[in-house]
């Protein structure tokens, strides 16, 4: 499953930020969120993007559709956002309109606030199909049906009658899933699709997300603050941290050699059910904390936190090498010299324990 | 599960700290919660509780992790063993049966009791600065007053890594990992023996998850605090806890020293819960076969449709008529190690159930 396919990832790109920058003003002051993001998914490829709250990966996840509001929201003159070769910044909101949830789909984290309370979950779902595929009532509502199915859902006529709240977190977020395939997109970008749910529920629902991508060669675009949940759907990975991407690369070389120190600090601080249980857990720094201590003016945005930073770290911003494997870091040659256990059983790594 | 069975090589350091008999300072005795009765979709229910016949033991100095799902009765039964919802059975706190207490004796015992929430952002009062949270069991315990009231406010900070710095802040001037120190930093304001936390690390990010759960460590090695720990995470359960109570459906179905139940499960829903855990191995074999775990059952039941039987009979791969019949007993295995179901011994022997299929 978690083979990579290294011909999908050389084609040309379905999905293609480049150098995206975003900027939220309020009250006459603008911030700059996210730096210069640049991701590539392409045809058939699973891409995860991994980071905490605050690193700006659902505003980059958010930006692909336009989903921000538009009033206070200003993207940098560099910025790209291109999908099977349209310039998303380019289309009319005619064309977005008929994107979302067309040829792009999306689902979001809290199933209980994605889905109207008001209306049954046969008139949301038939809603959809109408509006993107043209479909009459009446085939809409088969379709609708079919869609449930796809998702694993026996009774699909109860469910399609039911309003939300009458449904299981696990079952919403089935529905959502449903919603979103429904008109077999060519990319489903979910944002933490699963971190509502009970464990177990979880892990059919990734099952369900595996299955559905791999049956239908559809692209993802998975926004996960869980590298479990990204390593059951994905096969390659960017690293988020404080707006920028500090780490990318295949799944399996990040895991077994991570080149950015947040990273590996990202990977030791999961506690995990099996291997040695070690006497304290790592400890890295959150990109909130970090947000409202203040980031540096200059240099690397982690280097107030990292054990590995010398003088150039807080004075130079380190550039992301391009390159299959590559993190923004000055010193990513030494970092991925240093010991490394798989899953960081053993690995200790020198990381200030502090707010 | 075979990866899990070098787990006994790894010393368990947590295990140092714990005083080897020490007796219990918190137990509880079949203890059954009833909520007010309401109707479900699923149709009539015999029976509404909660919680029930639940019986556990928490060790001074040691942790208890108390896992299960959403539904399950873990945070109900957080709330019973500190007499803050009505209870029957039994629940004896440093040898002194504490249901039934009320007034100033259930009063001065809360002292001694504390209990963490989950949202600190919902638990602390937006309206009150630091100072002014802390400072209230300071007050109402009448601990200190005046200046000595600050003083032991800002020590209380420094115990869990902040400082005088905050007392002016309000909580939305606080990070949640911060804002989780102070609401922990309010608990151990009455120099407590036991405190529950529940899902205290659930809504924060993985490495100030990290912290908190560094932190509670340190404070109970320190403190000698006893803790009944609450979550549906058993990465984080596993690093806190010396001893473990899977609860279903407001039942212990497992229980017993942390180590053992991780490395050899004996209840089908342990090994579920542990099989649904995603590994970040991208080379983890188990990934994406799953033996425990049913898609068609996985998901939360509520307590109040209990079916008669086993309580999990009707999501289990191995269960038999004699499950839909007959509730299984909470029975000792070995040396603590207790497990409520007729099939164990398969279980714990690894051996799969018959087929997914076959139901």
């Amino acid at each position: 499953m978690t083979e990579s396919p290294a011909a999908s990832a050389q084609a040309a790109p379905l999905l293609d930020i480049s150098d995206l920058s975003v900027t939220f003003r309020s009250g006459g002051r603008g911030t700059e969120v996210v730096h210069g993001v640049s991701l590539q998914v392409a045809a058939g490829q699973r891409v995860g993007v991994i980071g905490e709250s605050g690193s700006g990966k659902t505003v980059t996840a958010l930006s692909v559709l336009r989903l921000h509001d538009r009033r206070r929201t200003r993207y940098g003159s560099g910025s790209a956002i291109t999908f099977d070769g349209r310039d998303m910044f380019r289309l009319s909101s005619r064309e977005l309109r008929l994107l979302r949830g067309g040829d792009i789909a999306m689902v979001f984290q809290d199933p209980a606030t994605s889905l109207n309370p008001v209306f049954t979950v046969g008139a949301q779902l038939t809603a959809v199909l109408r509006v993107h595929q043209g479909l009459s009532k009446s085939d809409a509502r088969k379709a609708a049906a079919a869609a449930l199915d796809a998702v694993e859902i026996r009774e699909s006529a109860s469910v399609l009658a039911s309003y939300p709240h009458q449904l299981s977190g696990g079952m919403r977020q089935r529905v959502l899933i449903a919603m979103a395939i429904a008109c077999q997109p060519r990319l489903l970008i979910a944002d933490e699709p699963t971190s509502a749910l009970d464990v177990t529920v979880q892990a059919t629902v990734l099952d369900l997300l595996n299955d559905l991508v791999a049956g239908s060669g559809m692209s993802l675009l998975l926004i996960t603050h869980d590298m479990g949940v990204l390593a059951q759907l994905c096969t390659d990975v960017y690293v988020m941290y404080a707006g920028r991407v500090v780490e990318q690369g295949p799944l399996r070389d990040l895991y077994t050699g991570p080149r950015h120190p947040y990273t590996r600090a990202l990977l030791l601080s999961t506690p995990k059910v099996t291997g040695p249980r070690p006497h304290r857990l790592a400890v890295g720094p959150s990109t909130s904390a970090a947000a409202s201590a203040g980031l540096p003016e200059t240099g690397c945005p982690f280097a107030p936190r990292c054990a590995y930073a010398e003088d150039r770290c807080r004075s130079e911003l380190p550039a992301l090498p391009d390159r299959p494997h590559a993190a923004a870091c000055h010193r990513a040659d030494f970092v991925a010299a240093q010991p490394w256990a798989v899953g960081g059983a053993t690995a200790q790594e020198p990381l200030p324990d502090r707010t | 599960m075979a990866a899990s069975a070098d787990l006994s090589d790894s010393p368990p350091p947590a295990d140092e700290r714990r005083p080897a008999d020490a007796p219990p300072l918190l137990e509880a005795r079949d203890l059954r919660v009833t909520y007010a009765r309401r109707r479900l979709a699923g149709g009539t229910v015999d029976s509404n509780a909660a919680v029930r016949d639940v019986t556990l033991s928490v060790p001074r100095g040691a942790t208890l992790g108390l896992v299960g799902e959403s539904g399950s009765g873990k945070t109900t039964t957080g709330l019973a063993v500190l007499n803050l919802v009505a209870a029957t059975g039994s629940v004896t706190f440093d040898g002194r049966e504490i249901l039934g207490l009320a007034g100033t004796e259930m009063r001065l015992l809360r002292r001694r009791m504390q209990m963490v929430f989950q949202d600190p952002s919902a638990s602390l009062d937006p309206r009150m600065t630091v100072r002014q949270l802390i400072g209230v069991p300071v007050k109402a315990h009448a601990i200190a007053a005046g200046n000595q009231a600050v003083e032991l406010i800002v020590s209380l900070l420094e115990k869990v890594a902040l400082n005088a710095g905050f007392l002016g802040r309000y909580p939305h001037q606080l990070s949640g990992g911060q804002r989780q120190r102070v609401a922990i930093a309010r608990s151990l304001a009455t120099s407590p023996e036991f405190i529950v936390c529940d899902e205290v690390t659930s809504s924060l990010d993985v490495s100030v998850q990290a912290q908190v759960v560094n932190l509670l460590m340190d404070l109970q090695a320190d403190l000698g605090l006893t803790l009944l720990f609450i979550s549906h995470n058993l990465g984080v359960v596993r690093q806190v806890s010396q001893s473990i109570a899977v609860m279903y459906l407001g039942t212990i179905v497992e229980s017993g020293p942390a180590e053992q139940i991780y490395a050899r499960a004996a209840h089908p829903y342990t090994r579920a819960l542990l099989e649904a855990m995603p590994s970040p191995d991208p080379d983890a074999q188990e990934l994406h076969s799953r033996v425990y775990l049913r898609a068609d059952t996985a998901g939360s039941r509520h307590a109040a449709s209990v079916p008669v039987g086993c309580v999990y009979a009707d999501r289990c791969p191995f269960a038999t008529s004699v499950c839909r019949e007959t509730v299984p007993e909470l029975l000792e295995r070995a040396d603590g190690h207790r497990v409520a179901c007729h099939h164990a011994d398969q279980v714990w022997a690894g051996v799969p159930p018959q087929s997914k299929g076959a139901a």
